[in-house]
């Protein structure tokens, strides 16, 4: 899986303008906040990410300018396809803790595009929203219950019968048979 | 739908007139402790339900409820207090809903704010329960609850078709019809056991009958009809009735008979007690008559000495002042040679020769008088002796006389029982006439035997038919019985089935609902370590909603408080987000980031940007203005969905007021890229 790929895929298609910089660098942008996504192995990325970060500013500068409030949303994305271990984590929630210039995120052992999108969330709309119920569960007992009879289970459904009719036509359904 | 306006006047904490626009994108506001946050998300919901969940109805203190707190209490006139709502409806019209502490006013209905055909029991308060998101609620109905509530949550909030209410019918249903077989069934067993009663009688009956076939019915009648003094034409009935009541009175003249032989054998030693007490009687009669006369004679000898002591005493007095007169002169002495008494001129010798004269008749008086005393009291107590020996005597002769008359009585009362008995009062004549009687008693009853084989002939076939129609009593009742297991059955399977219907659904709705829940997990981060977060749900009879991250860790168990509130606002923002009764897209959240860290606050304004970026209106208080600032920033005011930061304050003796209203611009769409 070629990581800068789907994430460039998956910004796009949740309305980011996109533009590589580099091989592996790409910048994104859209109306309310602006980034890079970097890709790298991870000790390039604990070695440099403030560098990179930095250099992203400092390029930048006269553009941010214009609009103050823009230039506090600005993200620093670093992508590793390595997977890491105990001390390097420590350093990652370290580098994502550190709110100095940009919302840094570091997403480290990435081999799936899921592990991309993840790494995107913070500023992607929800993904996974469904839609719950719909279903007709009364119909749905009915239709179970249909070994019953008729007459009870219309009964049983209909809740303005009263218990005592509702008794009787159990119990007469039961005789008809 | 959206909420684009609240005016509230009088409610909690603003007593002035206060209006907060909210924006159709998101809404921060902010401000200290006791400027009104809370107020305005109650607000909220009290103009949606006219309620407030955060206070259950039963939180009394003092006699005081939340109902006498919720406008504000000044005296001013109430007309003034209340709560007016604008909506921003989806066909571009506005709503408007007011309420005032008499309740709720104006033509916008409940139905705007949910789907009429799928949404749940109690919508309101299901819509508020998972719109506005609260501190407490956070805690309360998220991750700390139990889980049973946790599941209760969820499974009213997504809007199921409500089959509980059929479950429950069904299960009253099962329990009336079990109980009444139940009670059928004790009823058939006690007529299963008469059933078996005459099966038995039946037997015995036919029994009996069989052996009528043997006997000479005619020849049985003449005979005891003379036993029984009856004609023999009598129907067999009532022969056996009168058989039956000759053989009583033979059994009780048995009895009699034998009590006479008993009491003549007693009687044998009456004659001789007769005698010794005639003897006694006579003899008692001498000594009474003997006692009588000494009595006499005690009684004359004690009244003459009565008599003399009465004497002796008339002269006590005369003595008593002749004793007086003799101290008086003893004490004097002779007066010029007279005596001091009568003046008479007298010789000393003879004036004391007189003196002691005087008390030697006093003396001598003193003594006769101490003899006559003693005499009398003696007298007296020998009469009283006589008296009493007398008495004895006579109560002797009494009862001496009484036993007498006793037995004569006994010895009369034999010969009227024999004679009433027609025997002679002797043993023999009477072992006779008891051996007669038992004879036939005998008879009688060896009758009764034979004449009721007769009788059974004639019942058999009416109780046959008693257990005839017993059986068929029965054999209807375990049918009824049948039917009334088959009918509990059938209500059992639609209990157990509207169960099972309920959920499955809601689990395919939790397996549905999963990868949202994850992915606001994920996004939340609320642990290092654990990256994701699994539900359970388990039981069979209640329902019960657990998470788990890790290796089946549970996070209530494990998790810091903010963790746990971080996961609690995972699960209430994935609900929220999945309600598809609900047409109000407001998200209300209250001071949600209580016990959380900046990291865990700046990820969880990225949430809410993402739930904006849905279209959904995000409103939020908060303390913090430097959190207010960032979620401003981070919530994107776009052109799709403006956005206004409100900030509240408190004005002592007015409460809570507005302070400022700013529109967050619109950020210029690009910057860099375009450029």
């Amino acid at each position: 899986m070629r990581i800068l790929e789907e994430a460039r895929n998956i910004l796009e298609s949740n309305g980011y303008f996109v533009s590589p910089v580099s091989e592996n660098t790409l910048e994104f942008e859209d109306e309310t906040l602006v980034g890079f996504v970097s890709e790298a192995p991870l000790t390039e990325i604990v070695e440099s990410w403030s560098t990179q970060q930095d250099q992203f500013i400092k390029d930048k500068a006269s553009y941010l300018r214009k609009s103050s409030l823009k230039s506090w949303n600005l993200y620093s994305v670093f992508l590793s396809s390595d997977p890491g271990d105990d001390r390097t984590r420590k350093t990652v929630s370290r580098i994502e803790e550190d709110f100095r210039a940009t919302r840094k995120i570091v997403q480290i052992g990435i081999t799936t595009p899921n592990d991309v999108m993840h790494a995107l969330y913070p500023f992607i709309p929800i993904q996974n929203v469904v839609t719950l119920g719909g279903d007709d569960l009364k119909q749905k007992l009915r239709s179970r219950l249909s070994m019953l009879p008729q007459d009870a289970l219309s009964a049983l459904m209909d809740q303005k019968i009263d218990e005592r009719s509702l008794l009787r036509a159990f119990q007469e359904a039961h005789e008809i048979k | 739908m959206k909420l684009s306006k609240l005016e509230l006047t009088g409610f909690r904490g603003f007593r002035d007139v206060a209006t907060i626009p909210f924006a159709s994108g998101f809404t921060v506001i902010t401000g200290r402790n006791g400027s009104g946050k809370s107020s305005i998300c109650d607000a909220i919901e009290y103009v949606i339900n006219g309620q407030l969940s955060r206070f259950a109805p039963s939180d009394v203190e003092g006699g005081e409820r939340i109902a006498d707190y919720l406008w504000w209490r000044d005296g001013s006139d109430p007309s003034n207090r209340r709560i007016r709502a604008l909506f921003q409806l989806d066909d571009g019209k506005t709503g408007e809903r007011v309420v005032t502490p008499s309740g709720i006013k104006g033509d916008f209905k409940d139905e705007l704010f949910y789907d009429s055909a799928s949404h749940p029991p109690d919508p309101l308060s299901r819509l508020c329960q998972t719109a506005l998101i609260r501190d407490e609620s956070i805690v309360r109905l998220s991750t700390d609850i139990p889980e049973a509530d946790r599941f209760e949550l969820f499974y009213k909030a997504i809007g199921l078709s409500d089959l509980s209410a059929l479950e429950r019918r069904a299960h009253k249903l099962f329990d009336r019809l079990r109980e009444s077989a139940k009670n059928l069934e004790n009823e058939y067993r006690i007529r299963r056991e008469r059933v078996a009663q005459l099966i038995s009688e039946v037997s015995e009956t036919r029994i009996m009958a069989s052996k009528s076939s043997r006997l000479d019915l005619s020849g049985i009648q003449r005979r005891f009809a003379v036993l029984a003094n009856v004609s023999p034409d009598l129907p067999v009935h009532q022969l056996t009735t009168a058989v039956q009541r000759v053989a009583t009175e033979q059994r009780l003249r048995a009895q009699r008979l034998e009590r006479l032989r008993v009491d003549l054998a007693q009687s044998e030693t009456w004659t001789e007690q007769m005698a010794t007490l005639e003897n006694a009687s006579k003899s008692l009669h001498g000594k009474i008559e003997a006692a009588q006369t000494s009595l006499k004679e005690s009684g004359r000898l004690r009244d003459q000495s009565i008599e003399r002591l009465r004497a002796a005493q008339a002269r006590n007095q005369i003595l008593a002042s002749l004793a007086q007169l003799r101290e008086h002169g003893a004490r004097l002495g002779l007066q010029d040679g007279r005596c001091p008494l009568c003046g008479s001129t007298v010789p000393d010798s003879d004036f004391e020769a007189h003196l002691a004269e005087i008390q030697k008749n006093i003396d001598q008086h003193n003594q006769d008088l101490s003899l006559l005393s003693a005499e009398e009291a003696s007298r007296t107590v020998d009469y009283s002796r006589s008296a009493s020996e007398l008495e004895s005597l006579n109560r002797e002769y009494r009862r001496t006389a009484a036993e007498l008359e006793t037995l004569e009585g006994n010895a009369h009362l034999l010969e009227d029982t024999a004679r009433n008995l027609g025997v002679g009062l002797n043993t023999a004549s009477i072992a006779a006439a008891i051996k007669d009687c038992q004879s036939k008693t005998n008879e009688l009853e060896e009758g009764l035997a034979e004449l009721e084989a007769f009788a059974a002939f004639g019942r058999v076939s009416e109780v046959d038919k008693q257990k005839v129609l017993a059986e068929v009593d029965v054999e209807s009742m375990a049918k009824q019985i049948e039917r009334l297991s088959a009918a509990a059955q059938n209500a059992k399977i639609a209990e157990d089935t509207a169960r099972r219907v309920s959920w499955e659904a809601v689990d395919d709705c939790m397996a549905a609902l999963s990868p949202l829940l994850s992915e606001l997990y994920f996004r939340l981060k609320p642990h290092v370590d654990y990256s994701e977060v699994r539900y359970r749900m388990r039981g069979d009879v209640k329902r019960f909603l657990s998470f788990a991250v890790g290796n089946d860790i549970n996070p209530r168990f494990t998790f810091s408080s903010g963790q746990r509130r971080a996961l609690g606002l995972a699960f209430l923002l994935a609900v929220h987000l999945s309600r598809p009764w609900c047409k109000l897209t407001t998200l209300v959240l209250d001071d949600p980031v209580q016990h959380i860290d900046d990291y865990r606050a700046l990820r969880f304004a990225e949430v809410l940007s993402s739930i904006r970026q849905m279209g959904h209106q995000v409103i939020c208080t908060v303390e913090d203005p430097e959190l207010a600032d960032l979620l401003c920033r981070r919530l994107r005011s776009t052109s799709l969905g403006d956005a206004v930061r409100v900030e509240l304050e408190y004005e002592p003796g007015t409460g809570a007021r507005v302070k400022e209203v700013r529109t967050i611009a619109p950020l210029p769409e690009r910057l860099l890229l375009s450029a």
